[in-house]
């Protein structure tokens, strides 16, 4: 069979085609090579034009009017023009039947080829069209992503300037709330009348009442704006458990409810998470259950569960309460929600503590859940994915069996009967708080002496033989971390006396700068008088372990 | 249609009424998710809504906001990332309407899902061309359709320095346009 094309038609359809006579001259172009090269180009010969970059090594002519192949050439004067297609002998003439090959990465081929360049037929166009697209979509897409970066920046400042802010006012509240409780603190064992003895006792309960309410607000506000980072150390957990149940000893004697702790299956060895979160989801769910009981027994058990891989601390927290409505079950974790107005009334409470259960929980990893009986009790469970450290834990181990530690004799009100008198060195700007601090030392039986700001601290402390450095973090020219680094490093006796932090900043990331900077334990203000006496008796151990 | 439609749009509403006005049509048509991407497929429900809207916010006819966002097209086309496409179908508005059918074959190798229209250059002359468009979209929408044509062979008269008037007739197969070169309208 024979096809025969008419020149027009071998021009719309192949407008790159080449022809060529016996003698390897160029006879004519189709449209586009006519448009690209000029009239100038045809009489010259072939290869002079192009040059034949497929099949490899074709050098003459002849060589081409032989060649079955396909070929590829590239025009020597216009670089971008690639054509590929192939030789066909026509009489004593030779018809390169050629399509458009263009450079996809050249920018010139891109914007020097046109539409009528390519024949109906020829695909390369959608491949040109279709890499414009392409590059055009990623543009976008960057772009895109450009301005998602953007706002995610202006997300994490606008974060980290909430967080700032949370700070700041942790700080503002707590401040005045130390003069407060400080105040009451040594106002109620001043001999008062029984009348102001009780009315010194009901401000004072109000003031912790108000400084947990503080305390949740700010703590729920910060896991809200993500300001909450994990530690992973190791704790043992029955030494936490304990912690907390001296911690509540004074809820549950004021209602008479009894606090049992145990343990289940409670390695020896310590495990590694975050004890002070820990902590704080015990507290809470302590707390909720003491309030919703009124009388029987609140049971923590702090167990230990292994399933293959998977290990969980388990928390226990069972009470003979209220219980909890089967409707209510559902939004119990919800934030501001209480099992229903009632008890908000009776009970009060900003309905935070469960949210902010349940965000720790989710933060670490765990599961929290409840199970309950209107008019029997409850019970929440916290499981917690924690690993276990390789060695035991060192020395407080308890009996590993139930037990039932709270004792209805328990004083309520510790004894100011220090073992030692101490000389203590206190750097605190507020005249309020350096009023306070001064009576319940000195109601404790110890010296203080007092100082305004960090540099005098550090004078008094170089000059002056004290036995413990209690130490304000905000002060107004060097702060309180500066002052313990420059203390620490002085050539005297002064660089090793005990330095406890004593702050309103609240939140693990002050009590690790306090740490660093040099100090050796952490007192959060408001401090009351029950954290007084451990942290005086626990100074003594810096004081022993330094001596050694 | 694909988001390259919608992200026209905003350009259009950005350059003419400001970002904020962008931003109102965008909380006013409730989509969820306003960051439209170029090479993604949406329903057509979405263009028209926020098409529909942006008349709304805008304080004009849905007529005339399409005319309006059809010049801008040629605008935001001819002049964006995919300029080099608009230049190789053509350096006059004749070759241009001869070759954008081919140019939306290409295309549619990228955006497979794209339900593109056809220009059929009827006849082209010194005085005028006459160019049948179709669509699949015209059973619901001629009417807009027919308005965002006519502004966008506005803007391409525009494109190729030229004016002129732009009248359509419904065909039945589609909507017949004729473009009076500004020359020949002068003259008539």
């Amino acid at each position: 069979m024979t096809l025969s094309l008419s020149p027009s038609t071998l021009d719309m359809l192949l407008p790159a085609h080449i022809l060529a006579g016996g003698d390897g001259a160029i006879h004519g172009f189709g449209p586009s090579l006519l448009r690209h090269l000029g009239e100038e180009a045809i009489g010259k010969p072939l290869l002079d034009v192009f040059t034949i970059e497929r099949p490899v090594g074709i050098s003459s002519f002849a060589d081409l009017q032989n060649e079955k192949r396909p070929i590829l050439l590239r025009a020597n004067a216009v670089r971008f023009l690639r054509l590929r297609g192939v030789a066909l002998q026509d009489g004593s003439e030779l018809r390169l039947l050629l399509g458009h090959v263009p450079d996809l990465g050249g920018k010139e081929a891109m914007h020097s080829l046109q539409f009528p360049d390519f024949g109906p037929t020829d695909g390369s166009l959608d491949v040109v069209l279709s890499t414009v697209v392409r590059e055009g979509l990623l543009e976008d897409t960057q772009r895109l992503l450009t301005a998602l970066e953007a706002k995610k920046a202006a997300a994490e400042a606008a974060n980290e300037a909430k967080s700032r802010f949370l700070a700041q006012m942790s700080h503002e509240l707590r401040t005045p709330m130390n003069g407060v409780m400080g105040g009451l603190d040594v106002l109620v064992v001043m001999g008062l009348t029984a009348e102001q003895a009780e009315l010194a006792t009901a401000a004072k309960k109000s003031a912790v009442s108000l400084l947990g309410q503080l305390d949740e607000i700010l703590d729920f506000s910060r896991l809200e704006a993500g300001g909450v980072s994990l530690e992973e150390i190791p704790f043992q957990p029955l030494d936490l458990g304990r912690e907390v149940q001296t911690l509540m000893s004074p809820l549950e004697d004021e209602r008479g409810i009894r606090l049992s702790l145990s343990c289940d299956n409670i390695p020896p060895n310590s495990l590694i998470g975050d004890p002070g979160r820990i902590r704080q989801i015990l507290v809470n769910l302590i707390s909720n259950a003491i309030k919703f009981t009124e009388q029987g027994v609140v049971s923590v058990v702090l167990g230990w569960d292994e399933n293959g891989d998977q290990s969980n601390l388990r928390l226990t927290i069972k009470d003979t309460g209220l219980g909890i409505p089967e409707e209510a079950l559902a939004t119990l974790f919800d934030r501001f929600v209480q099992a229903d107005s009632s008890t908000n009334r009776k009970h009060g409470g900003a309905g935070l503590g469960l949210a902010i259960c349940q965000q720790l929980t989710d933060l670490m990893g765990g599961v929290i859940s409840v199970e309950s009986t209107e008019g029997k009790g409850s019970e929440f469970t916290v499981t917690i994915p924690a690993t276990m450290a390789e060695r035991p834990a060192p020395t407080t181990a308890m009996p590993v069996q139930p037990q039932v530690v709270t004792d209805k004799s328990r004083p309520k009100v510790l004894a100011p009967a220090p073992t030692q008198q101490l000389n203590i060195l206190v750097a605190e700007d507020i005249v309020l708080n350096q009023t306070v601090i001064q009576a319940v030392l000195q109601q404790l039986g110890h010296q203080v002496t007092l100082t305004n700001d960090g540099e005098e601290v550090i004078t008094a402390a170089e000059t002056g033989a004290f036995d413990l450095i209690l130490m304000d973090i905000q002060m107004p020219g060097v702060d309180g971390l500066e002052a313990t680094r420059r203390i620490r490093a002085l050539n005297s006796p002064a660089a090793t006396v005990p330095i406890v932090a004593m702050t309103a900043h609240a939140f693990s990331d002050d009590r690790k700068r306090c740490l660093e900077a040099g100090m050796d334990d952490f007192m959060t203000k408001p401090v009351n008088r029950t954290v007084w006496v451990k942290m005086l008796e626990r100074s003594q151990s810096f004081r022993t372990r330094q001596a050694s | 249609m694909y988001g390259m439609i919608h992200k026209a749009a905003e350009d259009f509403v950005r350059v003419h009424n400001g970002p904020a006005a962008w931003d109102e049509i965008i909380a006013a048509t409730e989509l969820t998710d306003a960051h439209f991407i170029s090479g993604r497929w949406y329903e057509d429900d979405v263009t028209v809504k926020i098409l529909v809207t942006t008349a709304e916010v805008l304080g004009v006819s849905v007529e005339d906001a399409m005319e309006a966002f059809g010049r801008h097209w040629v605008v935001f086309a001819g002049s964006s990332a995919y300029k080099p496409i608009f230049d190789m179908a053509g350096d006059s508005l004749d070759v241009f309407m001869t070759n954008l059918d081919r140019m939306h074959d290409s295309i549619r190798a990228t955006m497979p899902e794209a339900r593109m229209p056809s220009f059929h250059l009827l006849s082209a002359s010194e005085t005028e061309l006459i160019v049948l468009y179709q669509s699949d979209r015209l059973a619901g929408l001629a009417g807009p359709l027919t308005h965002f044509v006519t502004g966008l062979l506005d803007g391409l008269l525009a494109h190729f320095d030229e004016a002129g008037e732009i009248t359509s007739v419904p065909a039945d197969n589609g909507v017949t346009f004729t473009i009076r070169r500004a020359a020949a309208s002068a003259a008539a």
